[in-house]
């Protein structure tokens, strides 16, 4: 695999605005009161019955508030592509921009409005961020390297996760499951539209349809 | 043309040129046709190249499209832009200029229009923009905006792939330039032509401007072919444009027939040149053969035609070898051969060959060269007497021994420088120099003397007696033939006059002068004017002492020349034929006088003389029928007198007529009776009735007691024979007398009387003696 799931390493203080530190505060606590946490698992298959690994998982209508301060994420240029490739966060995550290659990098969006355009020189070590206040999905490219492509779903849920090799995301609800909560799941090879979910402890997805073609390009003459 | 020579040359180079000019008809074809094969292919090729190419910048005008549509600085415009967004149409403008493209438009992901590097094209772009949706294909695209084609290539703008923010497109011209290029490199010019059923537009061409127009013109439908473009062929091979687009087009492929066919035409004259080189040498060889073969021809030809003018001394052609040289050869031995016969024949032609002497030819030949000299000469005509009886009883062999004979004896009897000629028959001729008649008659008593002794052949001795006649030069004649002829005429003349052997011309003997030979052409004539007279003789029957019979007899009297003897023109008119119409004559008068004096009562036969030429005349008895019914004559009143040699001639042709005349009822008899060679044998089988005794055995009855013994028995063997018989001659009394003792039948003679006309019959009888035999009824009546 060539993109996997990295958990931040580095956590990063930022400016919160008054509604979002309201959410944060709920988190905060949904956190803070581990006792009634419950884990459920979201499992996703597709049509075939392979297990789809980096799909977005979260939950809908959940209303506990953010405990504190959103961790950043972190978006490595490792092997000239984006690692991870896809990536789900909360709104108004602060992502922050590795470069591990040895050559230089210019990162950009123009997805859903927002212009994103960073250069990445060799090394580039987490100085670089960019927060992401709106949901939608921004997808990031190069500009040198045609090849690179990133998916970040963001999405005006804390409770989320990302499917593993085996096609299993884990999350732990903070409490009492509200009875409006919805898993939803996302994948940028999603060729159907997945309706959102009850919440249960287990849930298994089986897609319907076929994936989309596989959008990542290999580089040329690499592997 | 009737000649060999130009005939073989005319055939020979005929076939030949047939050959050849099939030969190149068939090759022209073929390698024209060829030649527009390979035209066509190459047309063809170009045109697969030209599409090729088309393709081929398609390929990279798309890869050029694709670098520049993921330029960042353009993506981000695209981005931000807004329509009409004049920072787009600058960037667009710029990749437009790097790319080589002739206009670049950008549209967003919705295909809405977002620039374009020239407004000109707003129009024609704003079309185009609604085509780019899924038009990233490799397939050739090409679009018309405004007047002009272009190859267009959409691709769109990734940010990043997948992701398309908006299309990027970009027009690439198919201009006059680009063809151009084409057309430099490939030789062959190029046009592109926007199609419709209406009308063509050329887009872009490598051709000129009028040529343009032409092709415009043409109907464009797909194929190859020669076209009249304007004053020029032109080889058009047109195919469709194959694309995804929105127009018709047709890319026209064009060569002038000339310059393609430039390799043909060399191969062409190439071949021509051949042909006639073939042609002028085929000329030569078919003269040469021509000549081979008509030349030697030619020269036999002439030699014949030499030999044919009798120029024996002619020589062949020589040196020619084959067929040729054996007809030379061929016609050497004939040239001796005919020069040998030639001799020969001219020997014979001069020459008797039985004697060895001289013939008529060259006796008259040598006269005339005497004449001509003035030469006083005497011909000597000479003739045996009584050969043919030698003939007859010894046969022709003795007949010719004797003549050889008589020839060398005769021939010693002559001078040197006298010419001996043997004329024919037993006739010979002395050409001889002579003086005067005494010169001549001592000539002939030299010839005489030479056959007096008798010849001898095979133990017979055989007297030979010759007369002779003489005509002398100039007395007798001035010209080679009168001589001889009246030499001749002299010598037959002699014969007759018996003791006299020799006699000379004399014109007054001679019954063939021209004058009178021209009388005899008058014969005819004298018949229808009139001139003839019938002349009647009395018969009379020595039993009732009546005269009962006339002999008509014919007298011509000539209104110039007078009176004519019968002896002189009958013979005559029986070798001309116009004895028939003398006869007619005479049978006609004759018949009417009998019916006449019928009439009147009296019972007198008719006999009328007929010739050999009327006996062996087949339309003769039918001739005396009709003459007899139509006067209605009693066929017992006419009488036939036929002399003997005129019934012996062809005795069973005369036998066969005579039975015929005989069946009619008329009387028959033979005249002339003992003069002849015949017998009382050979006339037993004759149909007549009745002999008429010839005056010369009863002209002296009286005094010849020979004549009288041969006329008692020829009357008693006669009337054995059941044949009356009638005496002609009868002079005087004491021949009648004894005729009446020898019991013959009837007389006639000077006697009795003498001919007379016969419109004076009828006054004689009042004066006769004897009187008239009547009819029986009549006769009472009397």
């Amino acid at each position: 695999m060539w993109y996997r799931f990295i958990l931040p390493k580095t956590w990063c203080r930022r400016r919160v605005t008054g509604v979002r530190l309201g959410w944060l505060l709920a988190g905060l606590l949904l956190a803070g009161t581990r006792a009634g946490a419950a884990e459920i698992s979201i499992t996703v298959h597709d049509v075939s019955g392979k297990p789809l690994e980096s799909a977005v998982v979260w939950v809908s209508g959940d209303h506990s508030p953010i405990s504190g301060q959103l961790p950043p994420v972190s978006l490595d240029q490792r092997n000239l592509n984006f690692d991870p490739g896809i990536l789900g966060v909360s709104t108004g995550t602060e992502i922050r921009f590795f470069n591990s290659d040895t050559v230089n990098h210019h990162v950009y969006s123009f997805s859903a409005g927002e212009l994103l355009d960073v250069k990445l020189d060799a090394g580039e070590h987490g100085s670089i961020t960019h927060r992401f206040d709106h949901p939608g999905v921004y997808i990031l490219g190069c500009n040198i390297h045609d090849w690179m492509l990133a998916y970040i779903q963001v999405v005006d849920a804390t409770l989320l996760g990302q499917t593993n090799a085996d096609g299993v995301a884990a999350i732990t609800m903070p409490g009492a499951v509200q009875p409006d909560a919805r898993i939803h799941v996302w994948h940028p090879r999603l060729n159907e539209e997945i309706s959102p979910r009850p919440v249960n402890s287990v849930v298994q997805i089986k897609l319907a349809k076929k994936l989309k073609p596989d959008p990542w390009l290999r580089q040329p003459g690499y592997n | 043309m009737q000649r060999l020579g130009p005939r073989i040359f005319v055939f020979v180079l005929g076939l030949l040129l047939a050959t050849l000019g099939v030969t190149f008809f068939l090759v022209d074809r073929t390698t024209y046709n060829q030649a527009l094969d390979q035209i066509h292919s190459e047309l063809q090729a170009a045109h697969d190249i030209f599409v090729h190419q088309l393709e081929s910048r398609h390929s990279a005008q798309r890869q050029l499209t694709a670098v520049v549509a993921n330029d960042f600085g353009l993506k981000d415009e695209i981005a931000r832009a807004v329509a009409g967004s004049d920072s787009l149409r600058v960037t667009l403008d710029n990749f437009r200029t790097r790319s080589g493209a002739r206009w670049a438009i950008a549209t967003d992901n919705d295909g809405h229009l977002l620039a374009t590097t020239d407004d000109a094209y707003n129009e024609g772009a704003a079309q185009l923009a609604s085509y780019t949706q899924g038009n990233d294909r490799d397939d050739l695209m090409v679009y018309r905006i405004g007047e002009s084609l272009y190859q267009v290539s959409f691709t769109p703008v990734y940010a990043p792939r997948p992701q398309v923010i908006g299309w990027l497109a970009l027009g690439f011209a198919l201009d006059d330039a680009l063809l151009d290029e084409f057309e430099a490199e490939t030789n062959t010019s190029v046009s592109l032509v926007e199609t419709s059923m209406m009308s063509h537009r050329v887009v872009a061409s490598s051709t000129s401007k009028v040529m343009r127009d032409q092709i415009a013109l043409h109907d464009l439908t797909a194929g190859f072919g020669i076209v009249e473009l304007g004053a020029d062929q032109e080889v058009l091979f047109t195919a469709k444009l194959e694309f995804d687009g929105t127009v018709d087009a047709a890319i026209v492929m064009q060569r002038s027939l000339s310059s393609s066919m430039t390799s043909f035409s060399t191969l062409r004259m190439q071949l021509l040149g051949i042909i006639s080189m073939t042609l002028v040498l085929a000329a030569f060889v078919a003269w040469w053969l021509a000549r081979g073969v008509s030349r030697p021809l030619e020269l036999m030809a002439s030699y014949v035609r030499r030999l044919g003018d009798g120029d024996f001394n002619a020589s062949p052609p020589s040196g020619e070898k084959g067929e040729v040289g054996t007809l030379a050869l061929a016609f050497t031995e004939m040239q001796a051969g005919l020069s040998d016969r030639d001799e020969k024949l001219r020997h014979l032609a001069f020459h008797d060959p039985l004697t060895g002497l001289a013939n008529r030819n060259l006796l008259i030949q040598t006269l005339d060269q005497w004449l001509e000299r003035g030469t006083r000469c005497a011909v000597i005509a000479l003739d045996l007497d009584h050969f043919s009886d030698i003939n007859n009883t010894l046969g022709h062999d003795v007949g010719d021994q004797v003549l050889a004979i008589v020839g060398k004896r005769l021939l010693g009897g002559l001078r040197e420088g006298d010419l001996l000629a043997r004329l024919g028959g037993s006739q010979f001729a002395a050409l001889i120099e002579a003086e005067s008649t005494g010169d001549a008659l001592a000539a002939s008593n030299r010839l005489s003397d030479r056959l007096a002794d008798p010849i001898h052949i095979d133990q017979i001795a055989l007297e030979v007696i010759a007369t002779m006649g003489i005509a002398m030069n100039p007395e007798h004649g001035d010209t080679s033939h009168t001589l001889v002829q009246h030499a001749e005429i002299a010598s037959h003349n002699a014969t007759v006059a018996e003791r006299e052997s020799v006699q000379f011309y004399d014109v007054h003997r001679d019954h063939h002068t021209r004058q009178r030979l021209a009388l005899m052409s008058e014969i005819r004539g004298a018949i229808t004017r009139d001139e003839m007279q019938m002349f009647v003789q009395p018969k009379l029957d020595l039993s009732v002492n009546k005269i009962v019979a006339v002999e008509c007899l014919v007298r011509w009297l000539h209104p110039v020349h007078g009176f004519v003897p019968p002896a002189e023109f009958i013979n005559l008119a029986e070798q001309t034929g116009h004895i028939r119409q003398l006869t007619a004559w005479m049978l006609k008068t004759g018949i009417r006088w009998a019916t006449r004096w019928l009439d009147l009562g009296l019972h007198i036969r008719c006999a009328i003389n007929i010739s050999t030429v009327d006996l062996l005349d087949s339309k003769f008895p039918a001739l005396v029928r009709m003459l007899l019914e139509e006067h209605h004559l009693p066929p017992e009143l006419l009488q036939l007198e036929v002399t003997e040699s005129a019934a012996m001639t062809d005795p069973s042709r005369s036998l066969k007529h005579l039975a015929e005349l005989k069946a009619l009822g008329i009387g028959l008899s033979i005249d002339d009776y003992g003069t002849g060679h015949s017998s009382m044998a050979q006339l037993k089988d004759m149909p007549v009735g009745e002999l008429k005794i010839d005056q010369a055995f009863t002209r002296r009855l009286a005094t010849s007691e020979k004549d009288q013994i041969i006329v008692l028995n020829t009357i008693g063997l006669a009337h054995s024979m059941q044949l009356r018989v009638v005496a002609e001659g009868v002079e005087d009394e004491a021949a009648l007398l004894l005729l009446r003792q020898f019991r013959c039948d009837e007389v006639q003679g000077y006697h009795l009387a003498r001919p007379m006309p016969v419109g004076r019959f009828e006054e004689w009888a009042t004066t006769s003696p004897y009187p008239l035999f009547r009819t029986d009824k009549q006769s009472d009546a009397a």
